[in-house]
């Protein structure tokens, strides 16, 4: 068997496209990645604080989106939530939106664990200063626990960020789907998906590297001694 | 201010369901004072420190500061500090004691400006060359030896300018050498400050040092059948001269006790 990666990769059109794939893979994973966030950080507040109602939806929520294959919420915020809000928008919108409630509901629960995980001795002195508990909790609680979490949460990213290949099912054409599209024209598979896997793993490794760099400018006094 | 004591307890007793901690505890303390409070572990003397900060309430009983009841919750006339946990690990020396000064934001300006905020920050300052850590101010707890970050935690109780200074065991991790140095920033504060002292501390010598007054809390009655039934008690309320060696023969045996008692305290 011979293969014929030059012969492939020499037309600019496939490079073209699988850079054009990667930016947006890297776009909806980033977008998604930082609106999950927010809505993952009202999520679990909302139950840490043990809001009525709220928490109990919120919770309700975490199990569902967890509890559910990406694929299937995928399928159902393109084409079935569509035919029932009559909205009509272009594939990546449909796409960030699944993969932004797919993302806040994984961190939803590892933030839970964060803001549980501070130990009550710092609540107690806050509290000891006459502190607000709204106060204590944005400025005590919460930057604590996101650099107590800040590594599962890092995990996380990297793993949701390797499942957004699913959106090519919905026509997004993302790095998954510019793969499928040329070995669909060229019929060399294991030059696409090696070119694919490769390309997959230089960007899941510079996510990384960003966001470590992120965590040790942010997170000084986690890494002086 | 008033001529009576600053803080008085009647009748004090505090339970959990059916398990009484203290009981019977009556006590006034005059303005200025040293008190410093030992007994056995889970005898109720972090219990009292706490009531007397507002973090937890007597169950039966009252409690007085200047003649008025306690508020309701912590306020800036009392400070407090405990053995761990007392300052922030995720912020500076110096951010630490601006939060400490949020209670006086959240509730006079909503937001310090301008010179208010200059003034908060010479404010700081002073409080930081006067506990020593005007060297460490952009430095996080993590960076501070274990005397460092207590006198970072002494710091944060005193911005709040407190008149009563409620401290649990706030050496009990220190190394003695360490102690003595802190034992000596103590007393220097109690002077220039004015401020009634209640302390808390398994270590009998620093007691009979530090104290002005010593009050023990032993529980002494018992019932076999129900041993949650009784709480702990005031046994000991003596006053102390600063030239006192050491304990009295009387409490002796205790102060063997507690010298080497560890662990929590309730």
């Amino acid at each position: 068997m011979e293969f014929r990666f030059f012969e492939i990769y020499r037309s600019s059109e496939y490079l073209l496209l699988l850079a054009k794939g990667a930016g947006v893979s890297a776009s909806l994973a980033i977008g998604g990645g930082l609106v999950g966030f927010l809505l993952a950080t009202l999520l679990a507040v909302s139950r840490y604080a043990e809001v009525p109602v709220l928490g109990r939806i919120s919770a309700a929520y975490v199990e569902f989106i967890r509890n559910t294959p990406l694929i299937v919420q995928l399928f159902f915020v393109a084409f079935g939530l569509p035919l029932l809000l009559g909205y009509s928008w272009p594939f990546w919108a449909h796409a960030l939106l699944a993969l932004t409630l797919n993302f806040s509901a994984y961190f939803a629960e590892i933030l839970r664990a964060g803001f549980s995980s501070i130990p009550s001795g710092q609540l107690e002195a806050g509290a000891a200063l006459g502190i607000r508990k709204a106060t204590i909790f944005r400025k005590v609680v919460f930057p604590q626990a996101v650099a107590a979490m800040y590594p599962s949460l890092n995990s996380q990213f990297i793993f949701l960020f390797l499942t957004t290949g699913v959106i090519a099912e919905i026509g997004v054409t993302d790095l998954t789907h510019a793969g499928l599209y040329i070995d669909s024209r060229t019929f060399r598979s294991f030059e696409v998906f090696t070119a694919l896997t490769v390309i997959y793993i230089v960007m899941a490794l510079s996510f990384k590297a960003v966001l470590n760099a992120i965590y040790r400018s942010a997170f000084k006094w986690r890494t002086v001694r | 201010m008033s001529a009576g004591p600053k803080i008085s307890a009647r009748n004090v007793a505090k339970t959990y369901g059916d398990m009484t901690v203290l009981e019977r505890l009556n006590l006034d303390v005059e303005e200025g004072a040293f008190c410093t409070i030992v007994g056995a572990s889970g005898c109720g003397k972090s219990t009292f420190l706490r009531m007397l900060l507002s973090q937890e309430t007597p169950s039966r009983g009252r409690i007085e500061l200047d003649g008025a009841p306690l508020p309701g919750e912590p306020t800036s006339d009392r400070g407090i500090v405990f053995q761990k946990y007392s300052v922030f690990p995720h912020l500076t020396v110096e951010d630490n004691l601006i939060l400490a000064r949020e209670f006086e934001r959240s509730r006079l300006f909503g937001r310090s400006f301008g010179s208010s905020r200059k003034a908060a920050r010479a404010e700081i300052d002073d409080t930081l060359e006067k506990i020593g850590l005007g060297s460490a101010r952009l430095k996080y707890p993590a960076q501070l030896s274990g005397g460092m970050q207590q006198r970072l935690a002494i710091a944060q109780a005193l911005l709040k300018r407190p008149k009563v200074l409620l401290l649990d065991e706030p050496f009990g991790a220190l190394d003695p050498g360490i102690r003595a140095d802190m034992h000596d920033l103590l007393l220097g504060l109690w002077e220039e400050l004015q401020m009634t002292v209640f302390m808390v501390t398994h270590d009998i010598r620093e007691a009979f040092k530090l104290g002005t007054r010593i009050l023990v809390f032993d529980k002494i009655r018992h019932d076999p059948q129900a041993p949650d039934a009784y709480g702990a008690t005031i046994t000991y309320d003596l006053p102390l001269t600063r030239k006192d060696a050491g304990p009295p023969p009387e409490l002796a045996g205790l102060a063997m006790n507690a010298d080497t008692s560890t662990g929590a305290s309730a």
